[in-house]
């Protein structure tokens, strides 16, 4: 519990030192209140062993678990009193930072510490927070107020009880124990309250967890966690509570009533228009009417004076024709005086009557004309009104169907608008959820955060305790493994010095035995080499020598023996000089001696034995041989050797782009026999070869 | 109403002049050979009644029956006959004239009616621009 008192005085240092910053008052004697206080509690929990060895006492000795229970209740009793005190402290601190110019919680960055993390605070956490301190502080502490605090925590009895103490008349200074504390009065009290102390009876309770101290008055300590910082959840939950949007849902429906009654507005001004448009078509119909009876009414005018100036001609060409008539009618009696008969009065009668007749007639026609005529011009000038009336009613249609149209265009568009404002209505709720919905999600997130945050923080908290343990283990080992290490190279060092030091003899005394072996053999080496050179010298002019004897042998014999012997045809040994014969004699003994002869030939089933046996053939035909050979060594099988064999002699005799191989079947008969001899030859000595070695094996066995 | 457009009565009052013009020249001609036909039968017959009217006076003279009232009568009879033969005249050159004043009048009825027609498509066309609703 001492220890969580200073733990505690030392974060109110520390936030006393960051919250002011450069002002003195929170680094000097307000942190040495805090550490004054973290002291006192630490003496006050070890009163039992503390000041000086003084035995208990023997007044009242006290059992073991009395001491025990009497310190528990006087420490319990000072963590209560160091809680309030510190308490105090934080409200004193608080009050003297805020008052401070750049203290905590009166810049301009509010922020608030929840945890190890730094939040930036709402203004409703901000109230919260501030009716919070005030709640807690002393009801707002002034500079009388700051100064009784100061001195509550001076006091000695808010020290654990401790009473007679008293402040020191001489500084101790800026650091520890600034406030003057006279600790040696506080030990001698707490000695003497120790001994006279008479423990109270505690009773503990688990469920709830509450200790009871029977005193005077009695004492309920109820353990309580200590009031920590806000959870950050409670945070996340106030900030994302704030958020809020806004609901438009009203201007939306203004708006559509706006448009309908825009709506309406237009469609009244295109009516207006409309009979605006109808009327001065009237308008132009009727000019177009009046206009079209004016000329018709001067054309038919002139066509009726026309027509009546010639009825009127006629008329008067009748008259003048009947008169003239009458007036020869006159004159012929006036001629004939006194008639005796009426021959000349029935003519006379008739003409008169004829002409009478005729005249009315034409007048009549031209009367029937002009009726006609009249009837035409009637039908014409009845034209105008007609056309006029059928205008107007071709514009009435028009009318009614633009009026129709309108109409029609606002009822849909009112039709529409309703539909419409229902839709936005809609969105807008909808929008209003989404918007919910994601905060809400966003704050699910955020809290899901701070706890993946806290989860991860305890995670790697264990994380640094297993690494600490893992690294003092490993260190622990380190240091084991260091000691063996260190012993094991001791030991080794000394072994590897005896070591070396019976190795140093004994290569010493191998070195002497090697030298002298060595020497030893050096100079058997050298004679056993001069005895060889000396043997090979020895052999050389042996085998020259008997060459020489079997080359003056075959040529003492015969010709045909001599040049069968040197391998030539006898015509031409026959016609060779001596100086040649001593020039071939000479070759064949270089032959003789580098082929070797008798016991220092080549062996048989080598290639140079074969080619010794026949001196005369191709060089060629031993490569194709040898060709054999290897087609032999590459096909374990010996049918598919053989036929690969006869494939490849085949090829000899073939002819391919690049011109005939030249050999024939006989050459190829001949390398073939002479591959068969040099087959058999390699047989037989790999034959004989096992049967020495099973021979030495055997003898080897029974020496054994 | 199958109405001609501008272009179709313009061609329409070219032929229509030329019509009416003919009209009036072929009307004109025969007008004043009626007349001349007129004059020639006039005088015909007046130089047939006058010499009708000579030969009488002899031809009852050789007779003996100049005094009686045979010659009287004969002369009354004579007298009658020019007088229809002049009334004969008269008649057909009043027919034809008769007839050519019906021309006449026909000719005039044409001009004026596809004058006036002319006008009454016009108009229907003016008729048919401002029946309509424009400016919508």
């Amino acid at each position: 519990m001492a220890t969580e008192a200073e733990r505690k005085a030392a974060q109110l240092r520390g936030r006393g030192g960051t919250a002011g910053g450069t002002t003195p008052v929170g680094d000097t004697w307000l942190g040495a209140v805090g550490r004054g206080i973290g002291g006192a509690a630490h003496w006050a929990t070890n009163l039992g062993g503390w000041g000086d060895p003084q035995p208990p006492s023997p007044v009242q000795p006290m059992t073991p678990t009395q001491e025990q229970q009497r310190r528990d209740a006087i420490g319990a009793a000072t963590s209560k009193q160091n809680q309030r005190i510190q308490d105090n402290l934080a409200a004193i601190a608080a009050k003297v930072n805020a008052r401070m110019p750049g203290g905590m919680g009166q810049g301009p960055s509010k922020v608030q510490r929840i945890g190890d993390n730094f939040v930036r605070e709402t203004p409703a956490q901000r109230a919260l927070a501030e009716l919070q301190a005030n709640a807690r502080t002393m009801g707002g502490l002034e500079a009388g107020g700051i100064q009784q605090a100061i001195r509550e925590a001076a006091n000695a009895q808010t020290l654990g009880g401790l009473e007679g103490e008293k402040l020191r008349s001489k500084p101790r200074g800026q650091g520890f124990n600034a406030l003057n504390i006279d600790l040696d009065a506080i030990l001698k009290q707490a000695n003497k309250l120790s001994a006279d102390y008479v423990p109270p009876k505690v009773i503990v309770e688990e469920d709830p967890p509450k200790v009871i101290v029977e005193e005077d008055p009695p004492k309920v300590i109820v353990e309580e966690d200590p009031p920590g910082p806000a959870p950050v959840g409670d945070t996340i939950r106030s900030l994302y509570g704030e958020l809020s949007t806004r609901d438009f849902s009203n201007m939306i429906r203004n708006m559509m009533a706006e448009r309908e009654t825009n709506l309406r507005g237009l469609n009244q001004q295109s009516v207006d228009q409309l009979a605006a448009s109808v009327l001065r078509r009237t308008g132009q119909i009727g000019d177009i009417k009046a206009a079209l009876e004016t000329e018709l009414g001067v054309l038919d005018a002139d066509r009726a004076g026309v027509q009546q100036g010639l009825v009127d001609a006629v008329a008067l060409r009748a008259q003048e024709m009947q008169a003239g008539t009458d007036a020869s009618l006159t004159a012929a009696r006036e001629g004939l005086g006194d008639q005796v008969t009426d021959e000349f009065e029935k003519v006379a009668q008739i003409v008169g009557s004829q002409a009478a007749s005729q005249a009315t007639s034409s007048q009549d026609a031209m009367a029937r004309l002009a009726q006609v005529a009249e009837m035409a011009a009637a039908e014409r000038l009845a034209a105008p009104a007609q056309l006029a009336s059928e205008a107007e009613l071709a514009l009435g249609d028009d009318e009614f169907a633009y009026t129709q149209a309108l109409q029609s265009n606002l009822t849909e568009a009112l039709a529409g608008l309703d539909a419409e404002e229902a839709e936005r209505v809609l969105g807008e709720a909808m929008r209003q959820e989404n918007f919910n919905i994601g905060r809400d999600q966003r704050m699910i997130e955020a809290l899901v955060g701070d706890l993946v945050r806290k989860d991860t923080q305890a995670w790697q908290s264990g994380e640094a305790q297993l690494g600490r343990d893992f690294q003092a283990g490993q260190a622990q080992l380190g240091r084991d493994f260091s000691a063996d290490q260190a012993q094991l190279g001791r030991d080794f060092s000394g072994e590897q010095s005896a070591l070396s030091r019976a190795f140093s003899g004994q290569q010493s005394a191998l070195s002497r035995a090697f030298q002298t072996s060595e020497r030893e053999a050096a100079q058997t080496y050298k004679a056993e080499q001069a005895e060889i050179v000396r043997a090979a010298n020895e052999d050389a002019a042996r085998i020259k020598q008997e060459a020489a004897t079997m080359a003056a042998e075959a040529e003492a014999a015969d010709d045909a023996t001599a040049a069968e012997y040197y391998n030539i045809d006898v015509a031409l040994w026959r016609r060779m000089s001596a100086t040649e014969r001593a020039a071939l004699r000479e070759e064949r003994l270089e032959q003789q001696q580098l082929a070797g002869v008798g016991a220092l030939a080549f062996p048989i089933g080598t290639m140079q034995n074969l080619q010794q046996k026949y001196p005369k053939l191709d060089p060629d035909f031993f490569v194709h041989i040898n060709a054999l050979m290897g087609i032999d060594t590459l096909n374990p099988e010996e049918e598919d050797a053989a036929k690969k064999r006869d494939q490849y002699l085949e090829g000899l005799r073939t002819t391919d782009a690049f011109g005939p191989k030249g050999l024939s079947v006989s050459e190829t008969s001949m390398i073939d026999t002479l591959y068969a001899e040099y087959a058999r030859d390699v047989a037989d000595v790999e034959r004989a070869s096992r049967q020495a070695t099973q021979l030495e094996m055997s003898s080897i066995s029974q020496r054994r | 109403m199958a109405y001609a457009g501008y272009g179709d009565r313009a061609s329409s009052l070219g032929r229509q002049t030329r019509e009416y013009g003919y009209g009036l020249s072929d009307i004109q001609r025969a007008k004043e050979r009626i007349g001349r036909s007129d004059a020639m039968n006039q005088f015909n017959v007046e130089q047939q009644v006058g010499r009708a009217a000579r030969s009488l006076p002899g031809a009852f003279n050789r007779r003996g029956m100049i005094d009686s009232g045979q010659f009287k009568r004969a002369q009354e009879i004579q007298a009658g006959e020019a007088e229809l033969a002049r009334f004969g005249v008269a008649a057909q050159t009043e027919e034809a004239r008769r007839q050519l004043d019906q021309q006449r009048n026909l000719l005039e009825e044409q001009l004026y009616g596809s004058q006036i027609e002319d006008q009454i498509a016009n108009a229907l066309r003016r008729f048919a621009i401002a029946q309509t609703v424009g400016g919508l």
